[in-house]
């Protein structure tokens, strides 16, 4: 991923990405507000909905691509002795993959 | 009213560390600046060196950073400033002696956003006419007068100055995408591109902030990526 995110794509990806997690934050925090589930039964019917569920997954899909990106720069930015920056970034790419996995579990155990 | 001063003294063949000075101004006239209160203060010590020039905010010979701040001190006045006064090179630069840093990284980011009118080949040998509204698009970016007030304060540009241009050469690269008469935009704007040269900027805006001449270098790097947004889609 990181040579297509690189530069412009990355700079692009990083906007986008921000903008569908305001929005989804937004919808989110709404729906809790204007309607929360009343029990842990509703709440697992509400994740459950397709639409809910896929939006979800685009979300957490989205989220990983923009923590990447943003600590990827960090560490491009702060770290320049090449062998700890490589040891850095792939230590952020596991955990941030190790974090997806858990989350697509998650919402696809919920969802199924 | 005497006035105090505290100035970052190296000089790299006799000292082994910079330290501060203190220096104390007898006298301070009404609305004096600060390049007035070096040049006494240099009566008193000639061993103090700074950089000087056109003494109104022209040249940018004299950029420093004063209290903490990057600036030019032939237009700022003393009555402004906090004592002690805090003066010491421009951050990030190697220092050749005290006050003068070695602008040679600085220009060389300058340089490579080939900061020249690119036309036809063979060039033309007739006037290039701009409309007043072409024309217009260059105010705010041909006013840079290179003090590099700008560039050493960006956080950006202290950890990479090697890769990243800085947003003095970013505003000049900017000035001639937006020039009429310039025709290298894609090769410039392939020269931007990678995630060194033109995306380490942050937006952290203290380019904007220090700019003596109140130019925008933040909204030129927008610019330039909306540019590349528009040219890729």
């Amino acid at each position: 991923m990181t040579r297509r995110a690189q530069g412009l794509n990355g700079w692009l990806l990083q906007r986008l990405s921000a903008a569908w997690l305001g929005l989804y934050a937004i919808f989110f925090l709404a729906l809790l507000l204007v309607s929360p589930p009343p029990d842990h039964a509703a709440w697992r019917g509400w994740m459950a909905e397709p639409p809910m569920a896929v939006a979800t997954l685009v979300t957490l899909l989205l989220l990983l691509v923009h923590a990447w990106i943003g600590g990827r720069d960090i560490i491009q930015d702060y770290l320049h002795p090449l062998a700890a920056r490589g040891v850095a970034l792939s230590l952020l790419g596991l955990a941030l993959l190790a974090c997806g996995a858990w989350a697509l579990l998650i919402v696809v155990g919920v969802a199924t | 009213m005497p006035m105090r001063f505290s100035i970052y003294r190296y000089d790299p063949d006799r000292d082994a560390r910079p330290h501060m000075q203190e220096y104390e101004l007898a006298e301070v006239r009404p609305g004096m600046m600060l390049l007035e209160a070096l040049i006494e203060l240099k009566r008193q010590d000639e061993s103090l060196g700074f950089r000087r020039s056109c003494q109104e905010g022209v040249c940018g010979s004299d950029a420093m950073n004063i209290n903490g701040r990057n600036g030019l001190a032939c237009i700022t006045p003393l009555k402004d400033l906090k004592e002690p006064v805090t003066l010491r090179p421009l951050p990030g630069m190697p220092v050749i002696r005290d006050l003068i840093v070695d602008m040679e990284p600085f220009y060389r980011q300058y340089r490579a956003v080939k900061p020249w009118l690119t036309g036809e080949t063979p060039e033309v040998e007739r006037e290039q006419l701009q409309s007043p509204e072409e024309r217009e698009r260059l105010d705010g970016l041909y006013e840079c007068i290179l003090c590099a007030c700008c560039s050493t304060s960006c956080p950006s540009f202290w950890w990479n100055p090697e890769r990243f241009l800085g947003p003095a050469a970013l505003l000049q690269a900017w000035r001639f995408l937006a020039d009429s008469r310039d025709q290298a935009t894609d090769q410039r704007l392939s020269l931007l591109e990678g995630n060194y040269r033109l995306f380490r900027c942050h937006t952290i805006m203290n380019c904007v902030e220090v700019c003596p001449k109140g130019l925008n270098p933040t909204r030129a790097i927008g610019r330039i990526k909306a540019l590349m947004v528009k040219k890729s889609v």
